[in-house]
């Protein structure tokens, strides 16, 4: 397992679109960071959070929370970029051709599904810590030191976000091996992570709750409207149910993506 | 030398369509067995269920070690170039083959350069493989297949599309594999005239089903010329026939069928005369190994 898992993570450092990825991410961090600044000093935007302490109501302009979000969520470059890159390094191997030789070494073709899935989830991860860590730091410099740094709640929503991220992945993954496609994963990942289909999705709750007339928002159950909609809030119960369907999705996916890749064929 | 593989009664069905049809095919150890088809035949299918790539629908295939037993472990010892080399086309040589060798868990890049040099490669530098030719195309995807010393190797039309020298290029590296590293190699082709310069055994399928197995000598034989020869009396015939030494021939239904010395008509005929016997009807029957394939196969329309 370890030997696939090293076999990609050489392949996805010897690829080109890794680094032009790259630079769109830096780039996209100054352009983030500029349109932090705007939002910030336009008394119009809500960059502020509501705290219920012992001495009453506590009001922040900027904690790390409300950058995190901003840099993660709100703009939607960083996701739709980690995107963009699951489609191309799930199915490079295929597209290429290259995938015959390492699958015809294996009996079993699990181990080579995990493996990559977990060298993607190793690339993924490495983007996310330094994309926020970059984030918050060029916002505390460039923008102004955090009013009030709670960082308990900044880790609870690093962990949310993350574990919805990592789950928005491998539903690309199990999508994009699924069909094969570059270009149909590519879009099906664009729609999901540019909050498209979760337009759709309320479209859907909006009917099941009139046809039904149950008191339940479908569209909390949708993992990317899930995600989209979570505010960096720990400790409530949209938290929990966002990091429930997280995990549900991310079980199923990775699930579907390596137990029945031994029964289909590899068509490359 | 024992069997490396062996399909028994494998088949593959896309919805009612059945691509290979109960195929049973034996490989022994160190040969170069030739799957000779027409494009469509069933042949990369074939290949694809052997190297995993595909499931069967049913039958199975085994693989056997060097001491006859069958061994997952021969799983990682086949080494596959199934159409097009499975190459990145932005990395090198040395890089494709290192990402291979990864996989394998071979950390000497040594033995890469070794790789190279076998199929000629070594000395490309840092050119990537989207700048190659399709020779080079191809025998960077042999070496790639030799990555962990494989035991068999799986070859699907390696000469498709090559110019003439490309052609013997492949053939030559082919014939290097089975004499300097012993590998067993399994090559498929539609170009008769190809396969018969490096195989020994061969299997000739046609519309998923093959038609018939054979080595080099059985092909040749079952070849060879025959002398169809219809008398008065085919029992004093046959008696003649004993007589001047000649004992491969049978009786088929109102004729013989001579299949020694069969180019000797005119001196059987008159021995035939001279005890009496009257040639009703003599002719030289026989074919090349293409007619052969051609009438397994429907002809050469096909082709």
């Amino acid at each position: 397992m370890s030997n696939i898992f090293r076999m990609h993570m050489y392949r996805a450092s010897k690829a080109v679109s890794t680094y032009v990825i790259l630079i769109i991410l830096a780039a996209s961090l100054f352009m983030t960071l500029g349109l932090l600044v705007i939002a910030y000093d336009n008394p119009l935007t809500a960059m502020v959070t509501v705290t219920m302490t012992e001495s009453g109501l506590e009001i922040n302009r900027l904690t790390p929370t409300i950058v995190h979000m901003f840099y993660i969520q709100s703009s939607n470059t960083y996701l739709i970029l980690v995107t963009v890159f699951a489609v191309i390094f799930t199915n490079c191997d295929f597209t290429r051709g290259f995938a015959k030789n390492t699958y015809s070494m294996f009996e079993s073709r699990r181990t080579l599904v995990f493996s990559k899935w977990l060298a993607l989830v190793t690339c993924i991860s490495a983007s996310y810590i330094v994309y926020s860590f970059a984030g918050l730091g060029l916002s505390a410099v460039c923008v102004k030191a955090f009013e009030s740094a709670r960082w308990g709640d900044y880790w609870v929503g690093f962990f949310v976000t993350y574990l919805c991220l990592i789950s928005l992945v491998t539903m690309v993954f199990w999508i994009t091996s699924l069909f094969k496609s570059p270009a149909g994963g590519m879009v099906i990942g664009i729609l999901i992570s540019s909050g498209t289909f979760a337009l759709i999705e309320i479209l859907i709750a909006g009917l099941f709750a009139r046809t039904t007339h149950l008191d339940i928002n479908l569209a909390d159950y949708f993992l990317d409207y899930a995600f989209m909609s979570y505010n960096g809030s720990i400790g409530t119960s949209a938290t929990i149910r966002t990091i429930c369907v997280a995990l549900v999705y991310l079980g199923l996916a990775l699930t579907m993506s390596v137990f029945l890749s031994d029964r289909k064929d590899v068509n490359v | 030398m024992g069997i490396i593989l062996e399909t028994d009664k494998i088949t593959k069905a896309y919805g009612g369509f059945l691509a290979v049809n109960q195929v049973s095919i034996h490989v022994e150890r160190g040969e170069v067995y030739g799957l000779i088809g027409r494009n469509g035949a069933g042949k990369t299918t074939l290949l694809k269920m052997i190297a995993n790539l595909a499931t069967p629908t049913s039958g199975t295939y085994s693989i056997y070690d060097a001491n006859g037993q069958k061994s997952p472990s021969m799983r990682s010892k086949i080494g596959v170039l199934i159409e097009d080399p499975g190459v990145f086309q932005n990395l090198n040589a040395f890089q494709n083959l290192k990402a291979k060798a990864i996989a394998a868990g071979i950390k000497n890049d040594r033995y890469l350069n070794d790789l190279l040099a076998f199929v000629g490669l070594y000395g490309v530098g840092k050119k990537p493989v989207k700048n190659f030719s399709l020779g080079m195309r191809q025998r960077l995807g042999i070496a790639i297949a030799m990555v962990n010393d494989p035991e068999l190797m799986l070859l699907d039309e390696p000469i498709n599309g090559l110019d003439p020298q490309g052609i013997a290029e492949v053939r030559n590296l082919i014939h290097r594999l089975c004499v300097e590293k012993h590998i067993s190699i399994i090559i498929s082709s539609h170009i008769l005239e190809e396969l018969s310069k490096v195989a020994n055994r061969y299997g000739i399928i046609h519309n998923g089903v093959l038609m018939a197995e054979a080595t080099n000598e059985e092909l040749l034989s079952r070849c060879r010329p025959r002398l169809f020869l219809k008398t008065s009396d085919n029992d004093a015939a046959s008696a003649v026939l004993r007589e001047l030494g000649i004992n491969d021939f049978s009786v088929v239904d109102d004729h013989i069928e001579v299949r020694e010395r069969a180019q000797e008509g005119g001196a059987i005929s008159m021995a035939l005369a001279q005890k009496g016997i009257q040639t009703l009807e003599m002719r030289t029957e026989g074919q090349s190994v293409e007619d052969y394939y051609f009438h397994l196969t429907g002809g050469a329309s096909y082709v």
